[in-house]
Order: structure tokens, then C-alpha cells, then sequence
């Protein structure tokens, strides 16, 4: 008894405090003073106390050690909306989720389905006037997501609900009871006639109030239960529980069960495999490492699809996707194509049959307001090192919202995880929704962003085979080989734009690159682009969708020739890491190129004289540069030169057959450091003879005692000098 | 600061008088006389300059120091001191102030000489001495000028080092090196020995350090009949890197006994025409041996080379591989070693011609001269068009840009038409690589407010 002196005291106090808000919020509609309100709620609380009960539900593992796969919501008591947590939270901490149930007779409680199979319950329990009865689920309400419990034994004192007759009341208004932190507070709230609204989308009306609540009308007499937050004004669910239509408990896990043999059914669980990352990469396959167990979903034509998102760099560098059947026999998938817009592949068996027991997804065609204040799935599925692991939820579809490009798409909560995906499907086993990332084709530096994408779009992504050509794998060899068309370039900034009057051309401000050099022999001195011409995009013969040329990676460059003597102090990877002097040959366009291939047919658009042109190119292999130029180590004078390639004889304004190697690393503390040699310095002579290249290097410098270079830095020449007791012929690590 | 400075030079003074008193017995008079030998020639200079370093013609004031060498009124100061001077004043310790001119001056030794303009047949000065012998290691020295704009300080210590080689600080001087108590401001002025002569011109100091440099008498006793009669010190130029036969730092050493190692030559120069090699040693300078074991027999070698007269033929001994040759060079004049310089305020930049003495780095990417950026106006058009300090400045609107003059020319013709035209396309070389930036200068970012 003292206990409910308090909560009586507790809802006093909530019930002014809502009494205030509303005659704000809602001062139109309310006839009510403030007073009035605190006095119904007073009411209320005296009638309709006596039929509400607290519902305790404790979770537990499953046999197999699993968590429940639960979301509970609960109403906060801070700001009166509902939450959301994972039923774990309960299990972590070994207290019950409390749930408000309403009486329906002595021994059965109505509440808020919360979508939990048998295995994960412990107990439930209902608990009145401090006195606590054992319960069981015995009766669902798909459609309006409640539950009935029956307690053992008839509940004492307690007052079940009475509904009234008449409809839909003109005026709603909703009573709650939250229970947190062992405290009861109860309110009274609602917008009256604004409750009622429209459904533009699914042409549906509903009433809009707030999840676990009783619905009264003018006369304070009970109307419904609101398990969710909105109700459709349907025949059945805006009236008396008595009138929803039920199935039986027991049949919830086996419905469970069957969505997940369905869903089996067209889940390919794969192993994807990428080869390891070249230095300077340093992302990965969803943020794990090189190798991985993937789902994907199986197609018409032996296809799967794999909801991945993985970059142009990452694509390159997959080698592996492979399917183990049940009975161990593995087979290799070949790659069809990077879906076009959104983070995902398409891979297929090689006989185009998809393995048996697998049949091909089916795409939900319903509509909207089909689905809408519907019963769906929400299902994940794990791929534990070959083994499939797929978990249904149910859950009342609420509303459609939103998506990319006005579409809409379900608001179905999607959790996904590394080798997890995490799908919506409707009742018929169709695949309602995944979530997906969009491929951002405006800017090269922004993140993708996820965003669900449902049936009608799904099955396009599916089926149209519309692909984009950057992102496909490549052989390890092809990855080092670097295409071009044999131009240097800088970015055009969006002044220079303007000022050359070629906005016109621009998709976006800060495309184009202004070329600064062609290469003769190449395939843009061979259509005839010239220095100061503006390239625009790039567009694989077969394919309509143009590649803009914009500035990505190595432009902003900051060497310095300036730095003193003393530098051992910083670490030797500061050194390899920094850019060079020279622009990067592997950066800028010349990445965009590759990611297209060597010898790939493409249209090139440039700017000349203000004039759009238009030429077919094959796309040429980067003629060696200083990343994969061959180098020669020695570990006695502690240095590394690497041969003069065409971008740094550019630079350095060395002719062709100017004799030199530049030093590409240094290790302090050793001869050549000690010497004051220092990164990209260049060698002219060893011991008077030039050389041309780092293996003549090696060469010259093999089994001497007395060591003399020649080095120039910039401008600046100097003779260094390195006695040894001897340089043993060190093997030129030859790079690949 | 002041305060400290006035507090402490007794203290200092008192505590070297204790050292130093049991030694010498008479050690206050001597210091006493050297002080008066030379401090009534002692100048306080004050100095209007052009200052461009702003991105915009503006002028600044500095101080420095100076010392009177002649009765008519010629003192020495440093290069630096006058460098871009419109305006000089100069004040004697009696009191006395003049405006000077300047006769001549050499940025390679800083060193510059002025005369104070007096009306004619004004009284002799008291004029100080120079004194060209080399001074030892741990003599002591004093030190006088105007240390932060505090005219007529003596501060005093002792030659730390006499033969200091300073890469990048001249190539022609072997430098003193003291811990007497040298600020900014003593810049110019005399080193004095305890005979009274003046040993040296204070010049550099070290960033939070307690040691300074200062030019050896010789150096400029050498250089001041050429600074006199034809204003600037006309070193010649053969376009010879040299380095010494031993580099102990970098732990290098040629293994000879005698000569000079040639490390490489100038692009263009007599030197690499006459046919030098990287590795070359030079063992005979018309004759005579030369020799640079380390880094400080340098200097002396060089003055050596940069007095010989222009376009005469030098015998030069030279080992190449053991081989022994003789090449003949004559060198070239040296001339300018800083570029034309002039500021565009509307640009918002300063811009100077490239001179491979002052900016070898630039001159590597412009080998045929050209104009860079030295400064940029903050906030100015050229910073908010995102133009950098050490800009070549290659082409603007497709013209050519190759010197100052040109520039200004497009300059005026631009400012002429700054109704309809307010933009101009510029192609730099930033750090070697070509950019393309467009300069819109339509707004005067200097204009005042009304």
C-alpha cells in the first residue's frame, strides 16, 4: 500500500506536468483549463490503476549460447517517447525487461508482443499488487503486435478493462503507466481529433498516439489498447482487443523457423578472398583483413549478389569467391560485374546453375500500402566460416520512409556487421529491403553512405547488369601495371574555369585537369592534345556512363629541399612515406586510367581552344617510374638508388641519356647517411665513371674500398667520399 | 629588458675584472684605453629602408651600428644594415648627427662603406683603426654598438674561435667567433682589441645563442680600395665549387696532401666551359700551390680566386685521376647577386628576378632567369588567389614574363584598364611543377577607409 501512495503521488505530479504541455501544444483543440486536465488525469488513474499490471519477462541464452535477438521498446519516463534497446541489456544486467500489461479478465493480460521466441524466455511472470503470478503466452495479435498472457492462478483484486461500444471516439486521448527504477508513474495526454491522420503514400488513415497505451474517449471509457505507436483505423484494431483477430502462441516459433528455411533457401554463403594490399592502401574489405566469409543473395542465370562494398582498389585486388556445397566440394565463382551505383557485386557459377537446394531471390512486389501496418521480417544472416547462421525477427511494418532519390523503403530496423548482412523481408518470403551503399559518384573523397534499398530497385540492381567498368578485379600483374594516355596534368581550379570559359564543360567546378606535358608516342600526343588543353572525362568504349578526370590523390605536394643535416632525428618511415618531389605517376588520373586496364578502348573528352573534342584511345602502359624502377641496395653504405624514370627526368630536367640514379633510401647511422647523402639527391659518377642506372650502380660500386660520387641536389654539386673495409655484392632486390 | 641590460653590464664587467684582475695587474687601464681609442668613432645609425617583404612598397625603419675609419667622415657597417636604404642618419657619441651616403658595398662580405655628409671644411673626426693581423684564440675583445637601438654600449669578451667557416653565411670570409654580449642592433659595429684597434665588424649571432660572428679587419681592408673607387667589390667569377680534401663531419676525406677538390662547376660558367670535372683536384693557382685540407682553408682560397682580374687567363694545376693538366680559365665578372625587385601592391605580391646567387634553388627550374614571387601582401589578391612565396612567375594571360621591367610594364598597362579588366591568368612553376592560377585583383585591398 505505501508503494502505490507514491506512485499515486508520482502521477499527480506527471499529470500536471502534461496537463501544462498540452494546453500549449494543443490550447485549440482543449476546451480544458489546466485544472480540469489534472482532475480527469486524477480520474483516470483512480479507474484505471486497478487494471494494469506489470509483466516481467526474463530472458535467458538459447541452447546453442545465443543471446536473444531482441529489440524491446519501453516508454522513458524523462521524455515520454518510446526507446529502443536490445534485450541483451536485461540479460547483461540479470534484470527483467518490465513490460505494462492491461487486464483483460482475472488471469489474462494483454501487452506489447515483443517478438521473442520460447527459447530466449526464462520466465514471465505478472506481478499486482506486489504479489507475483507465473504467466505464459498463450494468444498473438499479428496485426496489432500484442500478446496475451495467462497467469496460473486468477489475479487477485484485480479490475479487468471494460471497453465501451460506439466506435471511434472523436476526441482521444491516451492514459499510460511507465514503470522504471521500480517507480509507477502514470499520465494522461493527447492531441484529441489531431490524432487521426492520413497516409498520402499507402492511402491508409491512422490514429497517431503512442505505443503501450489505453485509448479513452470524451467520457474517460476505455476505447482500445495501443500496442503501437499507430494504429490503423481498420474494422478491427480501433476497438475492443476482444475483436482482434488471434493465433494461437505456440505457432510463433515454428513461423520463425519457417522464414528462416525460407530465406536459407536463397542465402549463398561464400568465402571472397583479396590479395594483399600494395604498401600504400590502407583500407580493406570491411574493415577486416584480406580474406573473408560472405553472403550473397542467388539470382536467375547462376548468379549471386554480393551487397559489398568494396572500392575501385579493393575490387582490383579480388582474386577469390568461392561456394563449399554441404558436402565440402568447393567451386570457384567467376566475377561478372561491380553493380553500377550501389555497393555491390555480381558473381556466378561457373555452369550457370545455381547449386541445388538453392533457388533464385524473389523480390517483394507488393505495394506500400500493402505492407503497411503489416506484419514483416526483419532477418540477419552470419556467416560463420561456411556455416550459415540466419535469424528471423517479426516485426508490425509502421511506416515507409524516404530513401535515395524519393524512393520509398521500409522503415525496418537493418543491423549490419562485418561478414553479417541484414535483410527485411515480407510476409511471402520475398526480399523486401537490404541496405546498401550508394556510390558516390559527385565527390571521390566523401564516405559512402548506407541507405535501404527496397524490392522494385533491387530487383533492377539485380537484373540490368549495368556495370561499372573502374571497379573490377585484376590480375596482381595488372595491378602494377599502370595505364595513361601519356599526359602530365594539374587540377583547374574553378577560377581558372571561369577566366578560360569552359565552365560549360564542367559538371562540377572543380572538374578538369589542365594538361601540362604530353609524352610523345603516346595516345594523347597522338590524338593530338596539347599543353594547356583541359581534359574532361573518360568513357569506356562499351559503356555510356563517362568518367569524370577530376583531380584525385598526389597534386598538392609539399617537398621541401630545405632540411638540415640533423634530420636522423626523424624516423626512417617518415622518409618513405613522405611524397616525392616529382608528381606520382600512379596518382592522379593516371589511377582512374588503370582502374580501366591497359589496352582498353575509351573515348577521351578535352577541352581545346573552348572547343569540346572527342578521341578514341587505347589506353598504353605506364612506362616505368620511380615506384617500380628497379633498385639496387647496399647494405654496407646503408643506401638505396633506384634508375631515373621518365617523371623524374622530367623533373630534374635530365635528358635521356644523362647519366644518374637517384637515392631512394637511406638508413641513418649508416656510410651514406653519415656522408650527408640524403633522399632524392641524384648520383651522377661512382669513382669517376658515370652511371646510368641503379644496376650499373650496383655494379661500379661492388668490391670497392674507396667509394667517390658525384651529387647533385638541385643546383648544388658535391664530391662524397665512403671508405669501407670492403662492399660485398649485395643482391639487387628487383621490385615488381 | 632595459632595465636588466643596465643592471647587469657592471655586474658582468665586475665579475670579469675579478677573474681576470690577478692575472693582469693593470687590466682596467688597458681595457679603459682600448674603449677610448675607439668609442669616440662609434656610430649610431638609424636607417629609413624600402621594405617589400610586405608585398607592397612600404618603408621600415632599422638600426644598426658603425665605426669612422676616416677623418673626412668614411665609416664601415654592414651590407645589411643599408641594404635598400632611402634615408641614413648617424649619430656620434658626442652627440653629433649627420646623414650619410653610401660609397660602395658587397653583400658576399657584408660590408658596406658610407660617408657622413658634412658641410666642407668641417673639423677632422676622430677616425678608429683597423687592424688586419688575425686575432688569437682567447684574447680578450670588446664589443661596441647598439645593442637593441641602446646606442654607445661596450659589451666585453673573448676570441672563442678565430677561423670559424659558416656555410652559407659568404664564402669569401673565415670568421671570428665571440662571446661577447652582440644583439641586434650591434650589427655594423667594431670588434676592438685590447690595443685599441678595431679587428672586426660585428655581423651575425646564432638564434638563442650566447655566440656571435664578426668579420676579420683583412677581409675588409681588402675589399675597401674597390668599395671606394668603384662601389661594389667586383669579385670574379670562374663558377668553381670548391670543397676542401677532408670532411670531418661527414666523415669524407680524399686521401691527398695537397690541392682543392673541384665539386662540380656552374651551368654556363667559364669553369665548366674551360672543361672542369666533378672530382677534379686543383693543385696550382697560376703557379702557385693552393691547398684546402678543411672546410676553413676555403675562404682564403676563394678571395684568392675572386680577386684575380676579369677576362684574363689563370693556369690552373689540375689532377684528374692521377693525371696531372693544366686548364686555362679566364673568369667573368661576377656582378649582380640579387635580382631586380619591385612590389605590385594591386597583385598584392612582390616580385625579383631570379639570380642564381640569391636563389639557386629557382634557378634550378628557371635556368634562363625569370620572376618569382618574393612576398606576398597578406590578405592581398595574389594570397586570397592562392599564389605562394617562390612563385616562378612563368607567363601571364599567354605573355612571357622574364624580368621585372616587363612585369611592370604589364603592371601600369593593367591598372590602366582595371575597369574591364580585373583577371588575369597566370602559369607558375611551384616547387618544379607547372600550375595555373588566375589572378583576380579587382578589389583594392589597400584602399583606406575615407
Amino acid at each position: 500500500m505505501k508503494r502505490l501512495s507514491l506512485s499515486l503521488a508520482a502521477a499527480v505530479a506527471a499529470c500536471a506536468l502534461f496537463a501544462e504541455e498540452s494546453e500549449s501544444a494543443q490550447a485549440a483543440d482543449s476546451a480544458e483549463s489546466p485544472a480540469a486536465r489534472l482532475e480527469r488525469c486524477k480520474r483516470l488513474v483512480a479507474r484505471y490503476q486497478p487494471s494494469t499490471v506489470c509483466v516481467r519477462y526474463e530472458f535467458k541464452l538459447d541452447d546453442e549460447g545465443e543471446p536473444p535477438d531482441v529489440t524491446v521498446r519501453y516508454k522513458c519516463p524523462n521524455c515520454g517517447s518510446d526507446h529502443e534497446r536490445h534485450a541483451e541489456h536485461y540479460l547483461s544486467r540479470n534484470t527483467p525487461f518490465e513490460a505494462l500489461g492491461y487486464a483483460l479478465s482475472p488471469r489474462r493480460i494483454l501487452l506489447q508482443d515483443l517478438m521473442v521466441q520460447p527459447k530466449w524466455v526464462k520466465s514471465i511472470e505478472v506481478e499486482f499488487n506486489g504479489v507475483k503470478y507465473p504467466a505464459k503466452e498463450v494468444l498473438r495479435y499479428p496485426k496489432e503486435g500484442g500478446v496475451l498472457v495467462e497467469t496460473e492462478k486468477p489475479i487477485e483484486g484485480i479490475r479487468p478493462l471494460e471497453f465501451a461500444e460506439g466506435g471511434v471516439p472523436e476526441k482521444p486521448a491516451y492514459f499510460y503507466v511507465v514503470r522504471e527504477n521500480g517507480l509507477t508513474v502514470s499520465g494522461v495526454k493527447g492531441s484529441g481529433a489531431a490524432s487521426f491522420k492520413h497516409y498520402a503514400e499507402t492511402g491508409r488513415d491512422f490514429y497517431d498516439g503512442a505505443a503501450n497505451t489505453l485509448v479513452v474517449n470524451e467520457k474517460d471509457e476505455a476505447v482500445t489498447v495501443a500496442l503501437q505507436s499507430k494504429v490503423e483505423l481498420g474494422k478491427e484494431q480501433f476497438a475492443p482487443p476482444s475483436k482482434w483477430t488471434s493465433v494461437p502462441a505456440s505457432a510463433f516459433a515454428d513461423e520463425i523457423a519457417a522464414m528462416e528455411r525460407r530465406v536459407a533457401e536463397f542465402v549463398v554463403p561464400l568465402y571472397a578472398r583479396l590479395e594483399s594490399e600494395s604498401k600504400d592502401s590502407g583500407r580493406s574489405y570491411r574493415g577486416g583483413g584480406d580474406e573473408t566469409y560472405d553472403v550473397g543473395f542467388a539470382l536467375d542465370g547462376g548468379e549471386v549478389l554480393i551487397p559489398a562494398n568494396l572500392s575501385a582498389e579493393q575490387t582490383a585486388r579480388l582474386s577469390l569467391v568461392e561456394y563449399t556445397a554441404p558436402d565440402g566440394k568447393k567451386t570457384k565463382l567467376e566475377f561478372v560485374g561491380s553493380v553500377d551505383e550501389w555497393g555491390a557485386f555480381i558473381v556466378r557459377f561457373p555452369d550457370g546453375r545455381l547449386p541445388d537446394g538453392i533457388r533464385p531471390t524473389a523480390f517483394c512486389t507488393m505495394r506500400p500500402e500493402e505492407l503497411v501496418f503489416g506484419k514483416v521480417f526483419s532477418v540477419s544472416i552470419k556467416n560463420n566460416s561456411g556455416k550459415l547462421k540466419i535469424r528471423a525477427r517479426e516485426q508490425v511494418l509502421q511506416k515507409f520512409e524516404q530513401s535515395w532519390g524519393g524512393s520509398l523503403a521500409p522503415a525496418i530496423s537493418l543491423a549490419s556487421g562485418r561478414s553479417s548482412c541484414s535483410i527485411g523481408v515480407a510476409p511471402d518470403g520475398s526480399m523486401l529491403a537490404i541496405e546498401l551503399a550508394r556510390r558516390q559518384s559527385t565527390s571521390r573523397w566523401s564516405s559512402d553512405s548506407e541507405f535501404a534499398v527496397c524490392g522494385p530497385e533491387l530487383a533492377r540492381v539485380a537484373t540490368s547488369h549495368t556495370f561499372n567498368p573502374e571497379y573490377v578485379p585484376r590480375t596482381e600483374t595488372d595491378r602494377n601495371r599502370m595505364a595513361w594516355i601519356g599526359v602530365e596534368v594539374m587540377r583547374l581550379t574553378s577560377e581558372a574555369a571561369r577566366e578560360k570559359k569552359v565552365t560549360e564543360f564542367l559538371r562540377h567546378d572543380s572538374d578538369g585537369m589542365v594538361v601540362t606535358k604530353v609524352y610523345p608516342g603516346t595516345p594523347a600526343a597522338g590524338a593530338g592534345i596539347k599543353e594547356g588543353d583541359i581534359l574532361l572525362t573518360v568513357r569506356p568504349e562499351k559503356s555510356q556512363k563517362a568518367i569524370g578526370l577530376s583531380s584525385e590523390g598526389d597534386y598538392g605536394s609539399s617537398y621541401s629541399w630545405s632540411f638540415d643535416d640533423d634530420d636522423d632525428s626523424y624516423s626512417s618511415r617518415y622518409y618513405s612515406s613522405r611524397s616525392t618531389p616529382w608528381p606520382n605517376a600512379e596518382g592522379g588520373i593516371n589511377a582512374i586510367f588503370s582502374r580501366l586496364g591497359i589496352g582498353s578502348k575509351v573515348v577521351v573528352a578535352w577541352v581545346s581552344d573552348r572547343v569540346r573534342r572527342e578521341a578514341p584511345m587505347t589506353l598504353a602502359q605506364i612506362p616505368v617510374h620511380y615506384n617500380n624502377a628497379r633498385r639496387s641496395r647496399n647494405r654496407d653504405i646503408g643506401m638505396t638508388v633506384c634508375d631515373m624514370t621518365y617523371e623524374v627526368r622530367t623533373f630534374f630536367r635530365f635528358g635521356d641519356d644523362a647519366p644518374g640514379v637517384v637515392i631512394s633510401k637511406l638508413k641513418h647511422g649508416d656510410p651514406a647517411a653519415v656522408a650527408g647523402l640524403r633522399q632524392y639527391e641524384i648520383i651522377t659518377d661512382v669513382n669517376g665513371k658515370p652511371v646510368k642506372s641503379a644496376k650499373e650502380f650496383g655494379a661500379a660500386i661492388k668490391g670497392q674500398k674507396e667509394l667517390t660520387f658525384s651529387v647533385r641536389r638541385l643546383t648544388a654539386t658535391r664530391i662524397v667520399r665512403i671508405s669501407l673495409a670492403s662492399v660485398k655484392d649485395d643482391k639487387a632486390p628487383e621490385k615488381k | 629588458m632595459t632595465y636588466d641590460m643596465r643592471r647587469l653590464a657592471p655586474a658582468v664587467l665586475a665579475c670579469a675584472l675579478a677573474v681576470c684582475g690577478c692575472t693582469t695587474p693593470d687590466f682596467r687601464g688597458t681595457v679603459s684605453e682600448a674603449k677610448d681609442a675607439v668609442f669616440p668613432s662609434l656610430v649610431y645609425i638609424r636607417v629609413v629602408i624600402k621594405d617589400l617583404e610586405g608585398g607592397k612598397d612600404e618603408k621600415a625603419q632599422v638600426s644598426g651600428s658603425g665605426v669612422i675609419i676616416s677623418s673626412d667622415g668614411e665609416l664601415i657597417t654592414n651590407h645589411h644594415v643599408v641594404d635598400k636604404a632611402t634615408d641614413i642618419r648617424c649619430q656620434l657619441p658626442d652627440g653629433s648627427s649627420y646623414t650619410a651616403k653610401v660609397l660602395g658595398q658587397d653583400k658576399d662580405i657584408d660590408i658596406a662603406l658610407l660617408k657622413l655628409e658634412r658641410p666642407d671644411g668641417a673639423p677632422p673626426l676622430p677616425a678608429a683603426k683597423l687592424s688586419g693581423r688575425r686575432a688569437e684564440i682567447g684574447e680578450v675583445v670588446l664589443a661596441m654598438g647598439a645593442p637593441w637601438g641602446l646606442a654607445r654600449s661596450v659589451s666585453m669578451g673573448i676570441i672563442s674561435c678565430n677561423d670559424r667557416y659558416l656555410e652559407g653565411a659568404g664564402k669569401y670570409t673565415l670568421w671570428y667567433q665571440t662571446d661577447a654580449a652582440i644583439s641586434p642592433g650591434n650589427s655594423g659595429g667594431p670588434l676592438v682589441d685590447t690595443d685599441g684597434m678595431v679587428i672586426g665588424i660585428n655581423a651575425r649571432g646564432v638564434s638563442y645563442g650566447d655566440q656571435a660572428f664578426t668579420i676579420p679587419s683583412a677581409v675588409i681592408i681588402e675589399a675597401l680600395p674597390r668599395l671606394r673607387e668603384k662601389g661594389v667589390a667586383d669579385w670574379s667569377w670562374f663558377g668553381l665549387d670548391l670543397q676542401p680534401l677532408n670532411d670531418f663531419q661527414h666523415n669524407i676525406s680524399f686521401k691527398a696532401e695537397e690541392g682543392v677538390i673541384v665539386s662540380g662547376t656552374e651551368p654556363g660558367s667559364p669553369a665548366r666551359k674551360a672543361g672542369f670535372m666533378p672530382n677534379d683536384r686543383i693543385v696550382s693557382v697560376d703557379g702557385a700551390k693552393v691547398t684546402a685540407k678543411n672546410w676553413e682553408d676555403l675562404p682564403a682560397l676563394e678571395r684568392r680566386l675572386g680577386r684575380l682580374p676579369f677576362n684574363k687567363p689563370v693556369a690552373f694545376g689540375v689532377n684528374r685521376d692521377g693525371k696531372d693538366l693544366a686548364i686555362s680559365v679566364a673568369p667573368t665578372e661576377k656582378g649582380k647577386v640579387e635580382g631586380e625587385e619591385k612590389a605590385f601592391e594591386r597583385w598584392g605580391f612582390t616580385a625579383k628576378e631570379i639570380n642564381r646567387f640569391d636563389v639557386p634553388e629557382l634557378s634550378f627550374f628557371a635556368p634562363d632567369g625569370g620572376v618569382f614571387i618574393s612576398a606576398i601582401l597578406w590578405d592581398g589578391n595574389a594570397d586570397n588567389c592562392d599564389f605562394r612565396r617562390n612563385d616562378i612567375i612563368q607567363s601571364i594571360d599567354g605573355k612571357p614574363v622574364k624580368t621585372v621591367e616587363q612585369l611592370s610594364a604589364m603592371y601600369d598597362e593593367a591598372m590602366k584598364n582595371i575597369e574591364t579588366k580585373s583577371k588575369m591568368t597566370v602559369d607558375i612553376l611551384r616547387r618544379g611543377r607547372k600550375t595555373q592560377l588566375v589572378l583576380n585583383y579587382l578589389e583594392d585591398t589597400e584602399k583606406e577607409l575615407p
